[in-house]
């Protein structure tokens, strides 16, 4: 998984955190949210993707497949193989027209505007996904470095200073607060010291814990002490710095993502949430309104920094106040709910789609290292169909006539790949990969291609003969047709000066082989000028046409 | 002489005012016995001190001498100490980001209320 994607799931995570917290923040107990942005920051570090069939991204998928059935059910072939949204509508409604003519307008009105619909919905997800898994330009790729390396080099160079200044607190020289650190249930040596610079306490380091006591509380150790001790007592029971050192990085390395700091910022109240919790715990309930009071004397106390934004500082205070006052012991009930509920988010969105396919029929998926290619089977004819959007690929492979089309989608540029098994004798699995390889190369050369016309390729026997004209329905470009190369309706070969196309090669624009005896078969290279003009087409031997595929890197 | 001292600073002074005038690794050494400093910490204290002029430094060894006696010495505020020489450097960023932020008396008075209410 890219950063990009890691980002776009974690942040469409925490926000589903976000909802459930502002519907059961006081319901459930505070250890579930603790777990729940876990899983957040673990979606948002770690670059592997667990596939799951039932994942909300599966179902997602799933769904948008759904939508392109839909659209490609009415004998159009790969709807959203087509560039041209309409010539797709125009098919649409010619299909439409002749096949329903008995019925009202009204209900092919109501098809044509739900298929306009289900096409749109799925472009602008195929739109989507193109985005996501596009390699980012190099300009983008700096700024993320500089920004990732400013956000890191400024909390480390904070911690820092902070440190060296920590260094020169002293330490407590009440016996009894030595006495309760002493006497702290840990395996790990907690010191307590006071420092000046400090007006509220707090805890830091993670090995050696060190709670910092402003000289005022350590010195005349009022009744809040007991609290406050049982509180930092709590943040190193429970590991609270290493968390918030790790949502700090998970920052610094998702610093463009809002969301991200959203995240820390209420992870950070959580966690405070969660330790008065277990301070109320170990302390008993009937302390709790004291502890409330003792929180708020040390917020009196605390140092004038800045005077903006406070009144979101006492939400936060009122959020915990409250929670401290009102918060019930959790029924194993809610327990219960919170738990299978938290286990259910993080299966149905930590986890990634599952690369399925939609007909379940002799299905492969070739995954490359960033690219998915989906083989499936349908009605003797195999499609092979790129996981990105706008650089889908279909092979249309028809078993009994051994031929293999790869049609390609972005701005209707199409190239067809009829495949001669019986003359490479190999096995469809041993070629599938092969085709899998073919097509990245290809598409990868149309990617390039931006001034190509529109070629849709809309190729069916089904309403190839309702067209006027048989050279368009297959698909055949007017530019071919002008060349002499004419298209049998009936085999879907293609014919030049008499004679069968074998492979017509057009770089960048069109690939076709197809099955033909190689006695009368003529090889085809379309050659063109810088301006893509096309100059002449070359007939050249089998020989010269394998030695330009081979160069390629095309199967041939 | 007008000189504030932080408590650091202070602990510092006193290993100069109790055993006279002695080199910086001696009051390390004597700091670390008693507060657990290291000499890095030490020798900050002991740089910020000459700054304020509260301690002058000679050669050879690195001999401190206090130039103020215990009695001019005034403590410094807590409150001047966080907003001068640390400069409010609780993060400023960070501060901000946790919603670390001073209440009002009035808004803390409220939230009192808020407590007794629900008490």
């Amino acid at each position: 998984m890219s950063l990009w994607e890691m980002s776009i799931c974690g942040g469409i995570f925490i926000t589903v955190i976000v909802l459930i917290r502002g519907l059961f923040r006081k319901q459930f107990p505070g250890k579930i949210f603790q777990i729940l942005w876990l899983a957040a920051v673990l979606r948002l570090l770690l670059p592997v993707a667990v596939p799951w069939q039932y994942s909300v991204y599966s179902m997602i998928q799933r769904c948008m497949e759904e939508i392109s059935d839909c659209g490609s059910s009415e004998n159009i072939v790969q709807n959203e193989m087509f560039g041209n949204a309409a010539a797709e509508t125009e098919a649409i409604e010619e299909v439409s027209l002749t096949a329903e003519s008995q019925e009202n307008d009204a209900a092919v009105a109501a098809q044509n505007a739900w298929q306009d619909a289900a096409a749109f919905v799925n472009k602008s997800w195929q739109e989507i996904t193109r985005m996501v898994k596009e390699q980012p330009s190099p300009i983008w790729v700096c700024i993320y470095l500089l920004g990732a390396v400013l956000f890191t080099l400024y909390y480390v160079l904070s911690y820092y200073r902070w440190h060296k200044e920590l260094q020169t607190s002293l330490p407590v020289e009440n016996p009894q607060i030595q006495a309760w650190a002493e006497a702290l249930p840990l395996r790990r040596k907690v010191s307590v010291r006071q420092w000046e610079g400090t007006a509220t306490p707090f805890t830091c380091g993670v090995l050696r814990p060190v709670i910092l006591l402003p000289k005022s509380l350590a010195e005349e150790a009022p009744r809040q002490l007991k609290f406050v001790l049982a509180h930092e007592y709590m943040h190193i029971r429970r590991y609270d710095a290493v968390k918030k050192i790790v949502l700090l990085f998970t920052c610094c390395f998702h610093w463009f993502n809002p969301l991200v700091w959203v995240m820390c910022i209420l992870a950070n109240r959580d966690m405070e949430l969660d330790c008065d919790e277990h301070v109320i715990k170990y302390l008993g309930r009937d302390s709790r309104a004291d502890y409330a009071y003792a929180l708020l004397d040390m917020e009196e106390q605390r140092s004038v920094f800045l005077s903006w934004g406070n009144s979101f500082s006492k939400n936060a205070m009122e959020e915990r106040v409250v929670a401290i006052m009102k918060g019930n012991k959790k029924s194993i009930a809610v327990g219960i709910l919170s738990g299978v509920m938290t286990v259910g988010v993080i299966m149905a969105f930590v986890t990634s789609a599952f690369a399925m396919d939609k007909s379940q029929k002799a299905s492969q998926v070739y995954t490359d290292s960033s690219e998915t290619y989906d083989v499936k089977a349908e009605g003797g004819r195999v499609y092979v169909s790129k996981g990105t959007a706008g650089q889908s690929a279909a092979v249309n492979e028809d078993v009994e006539e051994q031929s293999v089309y790869v049609s390609k989608g972005t701005a209707g540029q199409s190239a067809a790949v009829n495949e001669d098994m019986e003359e490479q004798s190999a096995a469809v699995e041993d070629i599938s990969s092969d085709i899998a390889y073919a097509i990245e190369s290809t598409v990868e050369q149309y990617a390039g291609a931006e001034n190509s016309e529109n070629i849709a390729y809309a190729y069916d026997e089904g309403d190839a003969s309702e067209g006027v004209n048989g050279h368009l329905d297959l698909g055949l470009p007017e530019e071919y047709v002008s060349l002499g190369v004419t298209a049998d309706l009936h085999t879907g070969t293609w014919e030049y000066q008499g004679k069968k196309v074998a492979v017509f090669y057009d770089k960048d624009r069109w690939l076709l082989t197809a099955d033909v005896s190689p006695k009368d078969a003529v090889y085809l290279e379309v050659c063109r000028d810088k301006e893509g003009k096309i100059e002449q087409i070359k007939n050249c031997s089998k020989k010269e046409m394998q030695n330009i595929l081979k160069k390629k890197g095309l199967v041939f | 002489m007008d000189v504030k001292l932080f408590d650091s600073e202070l602990k510092v002074m006193t290993v100069l005012w109790k055993e006279g005038d002695a080199t910086a690794k001696h009051i390390s050494d004597v700091l670390k016995e008693e507060v657990g400093w290291n000499m890095n910490t030490t020798y900050t204290l002991i740089k910020r001190c000459m700054k304020k002029g509260a301690i002058e430094r000679s050669e050879p060894n690195f001999m401190c001498h206090a130039l103020i006696s215990q009695e001019e010495v005034q403590k410094a505020e807590t409150q001047e100490l966080i907003d001068k020489v640390y400069d409010g450097s609780a993060d400023k960023l960070f501060a901000a980001l946790l919603g670390r932020k001073k209440l009002s008396k009035q808004q803390i008075d409220e939230l009192r209320k808020v407590v007794g209410e629900l008490e």
